[in-house]
């Protein structure tokens, strides 16, 4: 299944809700990244409310589409990590989710518009 | 008679092999300098277009003129510009991230631009990403936030000519 | 602790591809839940469930996993054995240590998993890996 990414002026929201094989996981990244550089994307929220569980492979691929998004100049914010996933992921002992997390998809916007406020090439229009 | 011509005509021979040789070799240095220059775009900003395949040469050299650049400029902010880099691997990578720490042990912030959606996947498999750096994926980006970082900014002056 | 399992089988699937690992993870939790684990206990085992069933389906294509309820009169105990007949994990002690991973794959999960577990208990071979997992609670 294909992953809807949507969109919100210049900011990106891709909300993970189902499990995700190596096939999808790199079909997901692609589309991020060419979504990202269609629309000169300032920002992306990625929401994993749905996950119940976030094993060392969802949080690499949770990561590195980060780091992608990263490369490309986008600000990335996750949101929505359950709290027993939370815990487990800090129990694992990894430095599992290495971008920026906020509760909730509200806050996930405002969180990225403060940074893109911050940012030197906010307003540049794109005619996109 | 014919033995003096003969070797009249290897020495002109050699004299205009010698002398090709080393005009091809100045055109490559031009090449090379061209495919790198340095262009002062601001005050404090430099813009560094990256073309072509990065060898470990060609890294150096750019890294040299990176750094006298900063120097001589006093420049807070270099901008190293990717988009004419055909591959980007990790061998290209570990050359820009050694020409970053160096800028950055001068004082200067970096910009990088140019990266490909395609690129920006590939690095991240390879494991690296240039968390020292700002990243943006297109020239005028960058050129904004580098901007910014002098505090300046474009701004349209409602006057066409 | 001893590979042999005690306990009735509760549960036997079979490892072979992605949908697999999803099952695996909802019979665990199932089975944890209907024990009378908590919640974050579910989500623990469900973890690490998800964790060693998706290193069966990459190092050894396929493989199983067996489930079994060793609640006592004082304890809640739920225990799962994982077995595939692949390559095997080179360096076991290796592959348990934090920060190791090659190209943050074969056995990057075996530490985290190793940190949520009450038990655990990993053999490997060419043409044999076993790992045995087990979490244990008091009752209230």
């Amino acid at each position: 299944m294909r992953i809807p990414i949507l969109r919100i002026g210049r900011i990106l929201l891709a909300s993970i809700q189902v499990e995700m094989s190596d096939a999808d996981a790199l079909r997901f990244q692609s589309d991020v990244v060419q979504k990202i550089s269609e629309i000169e994307a300032l920002g992306i929220a990625i929401d994993i409310t749905s996950l119940e569980v976030v094993d060392s492979y969802m949080a690499r691929v949770i990561n590195d589409t980060a780091t992608m998004a990263r490369l490309l100049g986008a600000e990335v914010v996750v949101c929505g990590i359950q709290p027993y996933v939370a815990m487990t992921l800090v129990e694992m002992g990894r430095d599992l989710i290495g971008a920026n997390c906020v509760f909730d998809l509200e806050q996930a916007l405002q969180r990225l518009r403060e940074r893109i406020a911050a940012r030197g090439d906010a307003d540049l229009d794109t005619g996109s | 008679m014919d033995d003096v011509l003969d070797r009249l005509a290897l020495l002109t021979f050699d004299t205009y092999v010698e002398t090709r040789e080393r005009i091809i070799a100045q055109q490559s240095l031009s090449l090379v300098e061209l495919s790198s220059p340095v262009v002062r775009l601001w005050d404090q900003v430099l813009l560094l277009p990256l073309v072509g395949i990065i060898d470990t040469v060609r890294a150096r050299q750019f890294t040299e003129r990176l750094l006298a650049a900063i120097s001589k400029y006093e420049a807070q902010v270099a901008i190293i510009d990717i988009t004419g880099v055909p591959v980007f691997d990790t061998g290209v990578a570990k050359h820009i991230m050694k020409a970053v720490d160096a800028a950055q042990l001068l004082g200067s912030r970096i910009v990088l631009t140019g990266l490909s959606p395609e690129g920006a996947q590939t690095l991240t498999k390879l494991n690296i990403n240039f968390s020292n750096v700002i990243n943006r994926a297109s020239l005028r980006a960058g050129v904004a936030e580098a901007l910014k970082l002098v505090g300046r900014r474009i701004v349209a002056t409602g006057v066409q000519t | 602790m001893s590979t042999a399992s005690h306990g009735r089988l509760d549960t036997q699937l079979c490892i072979a591809e992605s949908m697999d690992v999803v099952r695996a993870r909802a019979d665990a939790r199932q089975l944890a839940s209907m024990i009378g684990f908590s919640p974050a206990d579910q989500t623990r085992l469900a973890t690490a469930v998800s964790e060693l069933s998706r290193n069966i389906l990459q190092y050894a294509g396929k493989g199983h996993c067996e489930m079994r309820d060793i609640s006592t009169n004082d304890t809640l105990g739920i225990q799962i054995l994982f077995e595939d007949n692949g390559p095997g994990i080179p360096d076991i002690s290796l592959a348990i240590q934090d920060g190791y991973s090659t190209g943050g794959g074969l056995g990057a999960g075996l530490p985290g998993t190793k940190r949520l577990m009450d038990k655990f208990s990993i053999e490997s071979r060419p043409g044999l890996t076993r790992v045995n997992i087990a979490m244990v609670r008091r009752r209230a």
